[in-house]
């Protein structure tokens, strides 16, 4: 079938429309990655000759490396946070029938909702009120809040597809209901702790806009990058941005050859 | 209704590296209803598709009333066709589900209401056109799907394992009404089954197929008596088979069951050398009225219903099934002794898998 | 009993933590009634719509999110059409290019258009090497900018909805469809696009609040030249420590957002008709 229907024109003239769009769409990206081995200051494509030196220069910029590592350390431990909390409310809302529920799930998926800068400007207005001065604090509770509906979303309906059944078979069978749970549920979960890790990751770690609420100082790698190219486009930007289109490029390959691409979009 | 034959000249299906169907060829006269039974995944669905236009044919050519519809896309053909989910379109009512055929040749909308109206009313759906098909049971929206295909008033009509959702009771009732219907409209149909007694108590004519081949085709009786392969032998109806040596001694045949002490003497002369021989579970009765005899354990019972199912061993420990219906009286119990018995005439000899003439 | 307690105790952690963001979220709506004295005021609404500029910035916002919405879904629905339809290998090729493009990181994204549409950018380099240009168009720090910034950040928040219902969608139904005599075009309009109504809905949502409330987008690509309803509450409330005002602001985008997002809904349920 999806041999004989490929063939049909309007899918022909849908797939012409999808790689002209598409390559218009990553046509930046690659841009951006060449003009990071200019040889002048001048970030221009092609470049005007090549060179290493924006990858050197990178590390002569204190705060970009900082930033790099604190967003680093961010995104690691509000995923780490966000996986656990998922997991942990994603089992009770799945396994257990109680009024309600669906409010609840509403309720936790409810950051989804709302726009960045508001998210952004609402934790500001809280921290302001509470007179919080703890960036690094402020701002793992604001990426835990934005990464946590992705966590449980995606761990919630990998249980919904898996059948209770075998949980109680194994209960059936004499295992513990924990024991269950580790012996035969977790196991099938790892695909989408896979996905849930995945997400969380780079929606931390993405993030500019709720960020650059709270970071006045201390700037995460968006924001510092952000604040570089508003002051000055030399090509040490685009050199950071390689890298990191390069990375996310490789972890997108590396999720498709793990869980397949279909998963992650 | 003008009636159309088909005719399928060895066509051969490949996807990738798999050909689910090859070199088929089969005619369905006008009129006429045929069945393409086979287990599952033997091509069956991919032939009804080719004729449909869904599947592409690699080699070969399919003509319906004459006509070559090889370079002829699927939405010109003219076929109804009816899939096993049916596939009404769930964001249109039934009324207009039944219409849409009539719509795309662009039929004014008059007489699209006055025909599906029609259309519905011969299936019994009158009450149901503002539906939408999730509202409907599994034989309404069975009925939905015919109503739509026939509305049209194709030249031939597939359907692909129209009953295989309905429930038992349901099916039965079904079977009737589609062949009633199929008679009285005279529409030529290609009816695609794995279930055996369906394609029996259907078909005019029924295929059997078996890895993209159609490996015996005949009328359901005659498939039934006179299998063509030993696979047809065991896939319609129940076989029982037991390996037997052939050997002539003075221009007469004799047949010796291996491992039994059972030497039968044929009235015909036949090539010596290993072959099976088949019989089906009611030409086997208890008793030694009948020309060849054999003793038995009864190891179990179960009643079907029409008839009582004896599952015996013999000396060599084969499994043989025997169907006793009411009126024969002899019944052993379980664990007993007994002697089985059958005709010369109901034996069916297979070498190589093939019948002897 | 003691189940249920369970889990609650279970759900409790993320019951907190959601709390704590709307107790965050409610404070920008108290902020949004006090004046600069602490008492309960209507000031900051006052001053937010009494000003033309403000209210021109709000328009065009909307206006811009409607539009780039629109063409989203003019380019989105023939990737997603692409991404369920075409064969496997061309199928997960463009799912693979549009994942690529998605993670990959915001501000880098906008930074590579700043380096195409520039003065010294790709496009016009091109022009002038050519000379069918004697000067720079100005293709960024406008309008235009911003929306093709906004369409390549936002396409696939379009797309990956619409695919994921065009995805179940039975072929089968095209099918029926072209057995009954449908031209591919007709089975399309007649049963994919209306079957497919759910993910372009979400789909038109996601991009509409995105590009409404965006402020990186127009950050850059606008430069300070084309403002959007994103960039007020950002400068009001991070430069000029305006809170209040830039509460009263982000209330009104949340207020419209929502519009948007009831009204897609109610939409839908006008089109489902009689079927549920
Ligand atoms: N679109 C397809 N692509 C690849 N293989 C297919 C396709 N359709 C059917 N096949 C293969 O062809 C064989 C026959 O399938 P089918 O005609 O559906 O069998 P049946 O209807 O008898 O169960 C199967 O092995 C199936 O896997
Ligand atoms: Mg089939």
């Amino acid at each position: 079938m999806k041999a004989g229907a490929a063939r049909d024109p309007l899918t022909i003239a849908a797939t012409a429309i999808a790689f002209v769009t598409l390559f218009a769409a990553t046509f930046p990206l690659f841009v951006t990655t060449i003009t990071a081995f200019n040889a002048t200051n001048e970030t221009v494509f092609p470049p005007n000759g090549w060179s290493l030196r924006w990858f050197w220069n990178i590390v002569a910029q204190p705060e970009l490396v900082e930033a790099a590592a604190f967003s680093l350390v961010l995104a690691v431990i509000s995923s780490a946070i966000s996986i656990s909390l998922g997991v942990v409310s994603a089992v009770a809302l799945t396994r257990k029938k109680f009024p309600g529920r669906d409010l609840i799930d509403a309720f936790l998926m409810s950051p989804l909702l709302v726009p960045q800068v508001i998210l952004g400007l609402s934790f500001l207005v809280f921290f302001v009120r509470i007179g919080s001065k703890q960036p690094f604090l402020n701002l793992l509770l604001l990426h835990v809040v934005l990464t946590f509906p992705y966590a449980l979303r995606v761990i919630r309906s990998s249980l919904i597809r898996m059948n209770p059944k075998l949980e109680e078979a194994a209960v059936g069978l004499g295992a513990s209901s924990l024991k269950s749970f580790f012996l035969v549920t977790f196991p099938q979960m790892r695909p989408s702790l896979f996905v849930a890790i995945f997400f969380c990751f780079v929606v931390s770690f993405d993030n500019f806009t709720a960020s650059a609420f709270l970071t006045v100082s201390g700037a995460t790698l968006p924001v510092q990058i952000y604040f570089n190219i508003e002051s000055s486009l030399d090509p040490t930007i685009s050199a950071i941005s390689a890298l990191l289109i390069v990375s996310s490029a490789f972890f997108v390959i590396v999720a498709d050859r793990v869980v397949g691409v279909e998963k992650i979009v | 209704m003008k009636q159309a034959g088909i005719e399928i000249e060895k066509i051969t299906v490949r996807y990738g590296n798999s050909v689910p169907v090859r070199a088929l060829s089969l005619d369905v006269k006008p009129g006429e209803f045929v069945s393409l039974l086979g287990p599952s995944g033997c091509g069956k669905t991919t032939t009804l598709r080719s004729i449909a236009g869904f599947s592409d044919i690699a080699e070969g050519d399919i003509r319906i009333g004459g006509v070559s519809v090889r370079d002829v896309p699927a939405n010109k053909r003219n076929i109804g066709m009816v899939y096993q989910d049916y596939a009404l379109f769930p964001h249109m009512s039934v009324e207009k589900n039944i219409g849409f055929g009539l719509r795309m040749r662009n039929v004014s909308a008059d007489e699209i209401r006055q025909r599906a109206f029609a259309a519905a009313e011969q299936l019994r759906l009158s009450g149901f056109l503002d539906r939408y098909p999730q509202q409907l049971s599994g034989g309404q929206q069975q009925r939905v799907a015919l109503a739509r295909a026939l509305v049209v008033r194709p030249d031939v009509l597939l359907l692909d394992e129209p009953m295989a959702a309905l429930d038992k009771q349901l099916r039965s009732d079904m079977q009737f009404e589609l062949k009633d219907l199929q008679k009285s409209v005279g529409i030529t149909t290609v009816f695609v089954t794995h279930d055996q007694e369906e394609a029996l108590s259907l078909s005019d004519r029924i295929a059997v197929m078996h890895d993209g081949k159609i490996l015996q085709i005949d009328k359901p009786d005659t498939l039934y008596q006179f299998p063509a392969t030993r696979f047809v032998a065991e896939f319609v109806g129940t076989a029982n088979l037991f390996k037997a040596k052939v050997s002539n001694v003075g221009g007469k045949s004799r047949i010796e069951l291996d491992g039994l002490n059972v030497s039968i003497q044929l009235d015909r002369e036949l090539k010596a050398g290993e072959v099976e021989v088949m019989l089906r579970p009611e030409q086997i009765e208890f008793g030694n009225e009948a020309s060849v005899s054999l003793p038995v354990r009864v190891q179990s019972t179960v009643f079907v219903g029409v008839a009582t199912r004896y599952q015996v061993t013999t000396a060599s420990r084969q499994v043989v099934r025997v169907d006793v219906s009411g009126v024969q009286s002899v019944r052993p119990a379980t664990g007993e002794q007994a002697t089985i018995s059958w005709r010369l005439s109901d034996m069916r000899i297979y070498r190589d898998g093939r019948l002897e003439p | 009993m003691k189940a249920k307690l369970g889990v609650l105790l279970l759900l409790l952690p993320a019951l907190g933590l959601i709390a704590g963001f709307l107790i965050a979220l409610t404070s920008v709506l108290v902020m949004s009634v006090m004046d600069s004295s602490g008492a309960l005021s209507l000031e900051s609404y006052r001053s937010f719509l009494g000003d033309e500029r403000n209210l021109t910035i709000l328009l065009q916002s909307i206006w811009i999110a409607l539009y780039v919405t629109v063409i989203c879904l003019l380019l989105g629905y023939p990737i997603a059409i692409a991404m369920s339809r075409s064969s496997r290998t061309v199928a997960s090729l463009i799912t693979l290019a549009l994942a690529i493009q998605f993670f990959s990181i915001y501000v880098v994204k906008m930074y590579g258009w700043m380096l195409i549409l520039g003065n010294n950018g790709v496009i016009n380099r091109m022009l002038l090497g050519s000379g069918i240009v004697s000067a720079p168009v100005k293709l960024m720090y406008n309008e235009l900018g911003v929306a093709i910034g906004l369409t390549a950040a936002a396409l696939p928040l379009m797309v990956f909805p619409i695919n994921a219902v065009l995805q179940t969608i039975s072929l089968r139904y095209e099918e029926a469809a072209l057995g009954l005599g449908a031209g591919r075009l007709r089975a399309l309009l007649s049963i994919t696009l209306p079957l497919s109504v759910p993910g372009i809905l979400s789909g038109v949502i996601l991009t509409f609040v995105f590009c409404f409330a965006a402020y990186l987008t127009p950050g850059l690509l606008g430069g300070g030249f084309f403002k959007m309803i994103g960039n007020v509450i950002y400068e009001q409330a991070v430069a000029r420590f305006n809170y209040s005002f830039a509460a009263a602001a982000a209330v009104i985008t949340l207020l419209i957002s929502l519009i948007a997002i009831v009204g897609v809904n109610k939409a839908s349920q006008v089109l489902a008709g009689g079927r549920q």
